[in-house]
């Protein structure tokens, strides 16, 4: 065998042990691989559609349709919803609710676990809007894999249309009840949801950035545009120029603070709710006002806990995930909780107010 | 005794998944340092992992028993990312720093190793990093990477020269 020379080899390492470690989670893989599969279903149940109809001249019925049931959310305040959360979760009143794939959680007000189930599973990102509607970006069965589909809070269909590009992904960021906001290769742009028409909010240029950041990377409120970059894993760039001038940056003020791993932006996009990790912390949580930086609340320590079980999270495996919703300007609502755990979960919904 | 299903959630882990757990715990961070050094975008890296990974969990009966599967997910994921890049590279700007964020400052020998690796062809960065960060063999490098010995021996050779002397040329 050769020998690779000492100097060499350390600096291959030094280069490697640079890069942050890997982000990516074992649940990921899962839900990975069980949408490849899902799309393969949905592939082979066309192809086989196709053919039965062209062999036997039989009529293509739609098979029944798993319209959700009419569950109305707030229509004033956010509303808390439980993004990948995948496993049975208690909250107080509420009974063992089993929640995953196309089936989403959210917390009331009140503390209820309530469920919806959403159309266009496999779906990429989705985003809760006022009404209790949902604005889903379905990789599903349209041309491109990538279906924008708007239900109101009965689940009915308002829209449906296919946003995607040829040899071009897309990532849907944020949503109002008549804009999505799409991260496209080139702009962050505002989909009308009604006629369907785009304008540029601001280009990946003026961000710095290049496409294959997560959704949770950026958020958009107004023409805001608020987005996190690995040079700066602890700062938020905010944006109002389309010119892409930086309006200012944020920066979680924890001697600590490893990375930022969600944020939100509240609806006035004046202030921003971040979820930070660091080394003390798995999930600590800062209101930040951003005219001045100023941090207006911070609540350290939001892990989620197993309620029949000892066991802590397992690296890599449990991710903890800190879902947020603005209740007005002067109000947060969170809840914290395991994202793929063999337990069940007792969910602990906290408020923070300044 | 047969394994029974294990259900997570909605996802159920059948017994030919068994293993796959110690095995991407034992892995993932290792192959994705690889294929970072060797794509230069740890963004690209970490979905390269991801997809990579889906794949031998999907086919992990038949992953499993090849000699080297962590081997394996490195040459899917790079496949799949030089494929994917291939596609989009026209369409962006050229990655800038955000696209290989460290975890400090960069210093002297940090950037003296990421300038000399850059100067590499990416077939010897893989090469180099298989041997380095993966420990694999030289067979073992070209069953992973799907190319003869030769050319491994070839490629590891020219990139440890080009290594070595922009590193000495750095002192």
């Amino acid at each position: 065998m050769e020998t690779i020379p000492q100097d060499v080899a350390e600096a291959v390492r030094v280069a490697a042990d640079a890069a942050r470690g890997y982000p990516g989670t074992l649940g990921d893989v899962r839900l990975r691989a069980r949408r490849r599969r899902t799309r393969r279903v949905a592939l082979a149940a066309a192809v086989a559609t196709v053919l039965a109809t062209a062999g036997l001249g039989a009529a293509v019925q739609r098979a029944a349709s798993d319209r959700p049931p009419v569950v109305a959310g707030p229509t004033v305040e956010e509303r808390l919803i439980l993004r990948q959360a995948i496993g049975v979760y208690r909250s107080p009143g509420s009974p063992p609710t089993r929640l995953g794939d196309a089936t989403l959680g959210e917390l009331l007000p009140d503390g209820g676990l309530i469920t919806h189930r959403i159309l266009g599973w496999p779906f990429s990102d989705f985003e809760e809007i006022p009404g209790g509607g949902f604005v889903t970006l379905s990789a599903g069965a349209s041309r491109t894999g990538n279906e924008l589909i708007v239900t109101d809070a009965a689940g009915n269909v308002l829209t449906r249309r296919d946003v995607g590009r040829p040899n071009e992904n897309v990532l849907l960021i944020s949503a109002t009840a008549t804009t999505a906001y799409l991260w496209r290769w080139r702009d962050v742009v505002a989909h009308d949801l009604a006629t369907g028409e785009e304008r540029s909010v601001i280009s990946m240029r003026a961000l710095g950035l290049n496409f294959g950041a997560s959704a949770d990377s950026a958020d958009v409120a107004g023409d805001r545009v608020a987005v996190t970059r690995g040079t700066d894993p602890c700062g938020i760039g905010v944006f109002d120029d389309p010119s892409g001038r930086e309006y200012t940056k944020v920066r979680v003020d924890d001697g600590d603070c490893e990375r930022i791993t969600t944020f939100r932006l509240s609806p006035d996009s004046r202030l921003l709710a971040v979820v930070y990790r660091s080394r003390s912390t798995v999930a600590g949580i800062a209101v930040i006002r951003i005219a001045d930086g100023a941090i207006l609340a911070r609540r350290s320590g939001a892990v989620a806990e197993p309620s029949r079980s000892a066991s802590a999270p397992r690296p890599g495996l449990d991710n903890p995930v800190v879902a947020l919703a603005w209740r007005d300007d002067r109000t947060l609502r969170g809840v914290s909780y395991l994202n793929a755990g063999a337990d069940d979960y007792e969910l602990t919904p906290f408020t923070l107010t300044w | 005794m047969a394994a029974e299903a294990v259900t997570i959630g909605d996802v159920t882990v059948r017994p030919d998944h068994e293993g796959f757990e110690a095995f991407y715990r034992a892995n993932a961070d290792r192959v994705y340092r690889a294929l970072a050094v060797t794509l230069r975008r740890d963004d690209l890296a970490a979905e390269a992992v991801a997809e990579a990974m889906s794949r031998a969990y999907a086919r992990w009966s038949t992953v499993s028993r090849l000699e080297n599967p962590a081997g394996w997910v490195f040459r899917v994921g790079l496949n799949w990312a030089t494929s994917w890049w291939r596609k989009v590279r026209r369409e962006l700007p050229p990655a800038e720093e955000s696209a290989h964020p460290q975890t400090r400052t960069p210093d002297g020998s940090l950037a003296a190793a990421r300038d000399a690796l850059a100067r590499l062809p990416e077939p010897q960065r893989a090469v180099i990093t298989c041997r380095v960060l993966l420990e694999l063999s030289t067979a073992e490098t070209a069953e992973a990477l799907r190319i003869s010995e030769g050319t491994v021996k070839s490629r590891l050779a020219r990139g440890l020269a080009t290594l070595r002397h922009e590193l000495k040329s750095e002192d």
